[in-house]
């Protein structure tokens, strides 16, 4: 059941990110729900929510999505998800102790920069490995949109905060 | 089962496992799966899209219609600002015009003068008074003779302050101008009643007068300078009991169109 209401949310974030949030472009960069739901579950597990397993095979889930409807090569977002997500479950895990608000926060800004140099990290991977050709890269607009996409994740989190914490606790009544 | 709940372990796999959906999609083998998604996934989306997107254009009407506002403010206010920068070019360039005309009779009958606005006018009594904003500091004195471009009578400065003075128009019956018809060469002295019908008296009763020929003044009172507009004759009266014939004359001054005034200085 609680994979069920998961997978929901899942599917309902996606549908959000690719038919809503086109409509609300701020300098042409869209925060992304799916990383910072990814990134909010690893701060709110605390025996309830997802655990590991879980949390990677949401990402994962959220990443592949995402490729799909991309218009970057295909396994980016995916590998990007998985990484970052990683990466930020490492570090809450280690350094960070307390899972509130300001945490969250913390996590999404870090998970947003990793998740911008990562996916660039791949891209150039992929071009050193000639299976997508360069077209030139401009390293002042990947920092600015970097940047913006951090701001706006936070944002997302803002937002997101109280109805994603009531979802935790809501599917915390049902057995696994 | 052990090794499943090894995070690092777990981590690998899905890394393995995304790898491995990279290398099956580069070999056109996820085609099926990704057609199907992509079914499912736009029966959903498409009606979101489009409810978005109706959302999407009424904030954004919202918007626009902010935009407008801003924008008809600002449209307002700059055709505010033109209007009052053409009045000014308007202005200028009517001040231009009867300063051409008044150089003109600077440089004929060397008269010297200064240009005035009429600031206000007495008309609730009826007296013909104007105020223009010339005074004392502009040099202008008591008794100078007001005059318009076209160099029609208005009548002469009666008060004066530092920055305006006070002019009594030939309408006052306290004016008294020295005239002549310019035909009938009839010389006689002209007085106000209030109305644009002037009397002129002291003409001698031998004069054969012309009705609608132009009135000036003489010069004859030594007030004003001979040649100036005054109106055109429209009576005259010869009674055998007076030595002298009166008529009447339709003055050309309207003292409510009265915009600029020169006041001579010297003549």
């Amino acid at each position: 059941m609680k994979f069920f209401f998961f997978s929901l949310l899942l599917f309902f974030l996606f549908i959000l990110q690719i038919s809503v949030l086109p409509f609300l472009l701020i300098f042409g960069v869209l925060p992304n729900l799916l990383l910072v739901a990814s990134i909010f579950f690893i701060f709110y597990p605390l025996g309830r929510g997802l655990d590991y397993r879980e949390l990677m095979a949401f990402s994962f889930a959220s990443g592949f999505l995402i490729d799909t409807y991309s218009g970057m090569p295909f396994g980016v977002v995916m590998l990007s998800f998985i990484l970052t997500v990683a990466l930020v479950h490492f570090l809450a895990y280690n350094f960070l102790e307390k899972a509130n608000f300001f945490m969250v926060c913390i996590g999404v800004l870090i998970g947003s920069i990793a998740y911008s140099i990562i996916s660039f990290g791949i891209l150039r991977l992929y071009i050193a490995f000639n299976l997508i050709s360069d077209l030139g890269f401009d390293y002042s607009v990947f920092f600015k949109v970097m940047l913006i996409f951090s701001v706006l994740n936070i944002g997302a989190v803002m937002v997101m905060h109280i109805p994603f914490k009531k979802f935790v606790i809501f599917t915390d009544k049902f057995k696994r | 089962m052990r090794l499943f709940k090894n995070k690092f372990f777990i981590f690998l796999l899905f890394l393995i496992f995304s790898f491995l959906i990279i290398f099956l999609n580069s070999r056109k083998l996820l085609g099926f799966s990704n057609n199907f998604l992509n079914v499912f996934v736009s029966s959903v989306s498409k009606p979101v899209w489009l409810v978005s997107g109706r959302f999407s254009s009424l904030f954004s009407f919202i918007v626009d219609l902010k935009n407008i506002r801003s924008e008809d403010f600002n449209l307002k206010d700059k055709n505010q600002r033109l209007l009052a920068e053409n009045i000014y070019l308007k202005d200028l360039l009517k001040e231009k015009e009867i300063l051409d005309k008044a150089r003109e009779f600077h440089i004929k009958d060397n008269f010297d003068w200064q240009i005035g606005r009429v600031i206000g006018m007495d008309i609730q009594n009826w007296s013909g008074y104007v105020i223009v904003d010339i005074g004392s500091d502009d040099g202008i004195k008591i008794g100078m003779p007001v005059i318009t471009q076209n160099k029609l009578l208005v009548g002469k400065v009666i008060e004066v302050e530092k920055k305006f003075s006070k002019i009594s128009t030939l309408l006052n019956p306290s004016i008294k101008v020295a005239t002549k018809t310019q035909d009938s060469q009839a010389f006689g002295m002209l007085t106000g009643d209030y109305t644009k019908s002037l009397l002129m008296d002291f003409i001698d009763k031998d004069k054969v007068l012309l009705l609608g020929e132009p009135v000036m003044t003489s010069g004859k009172d030594g007030f004003f300078p001979a040649g100036l507009v005054i109106g055109e004759l429209k009576n005259f009266e010869i009674k055998p009991e007076n030595l002298f014939q009166t008529a009447i004359i339709r003055s050309e001054l309207n003292i409510y169109d009265l915009d600029r005034v020169l006041v001579l200085t010297k003549f």
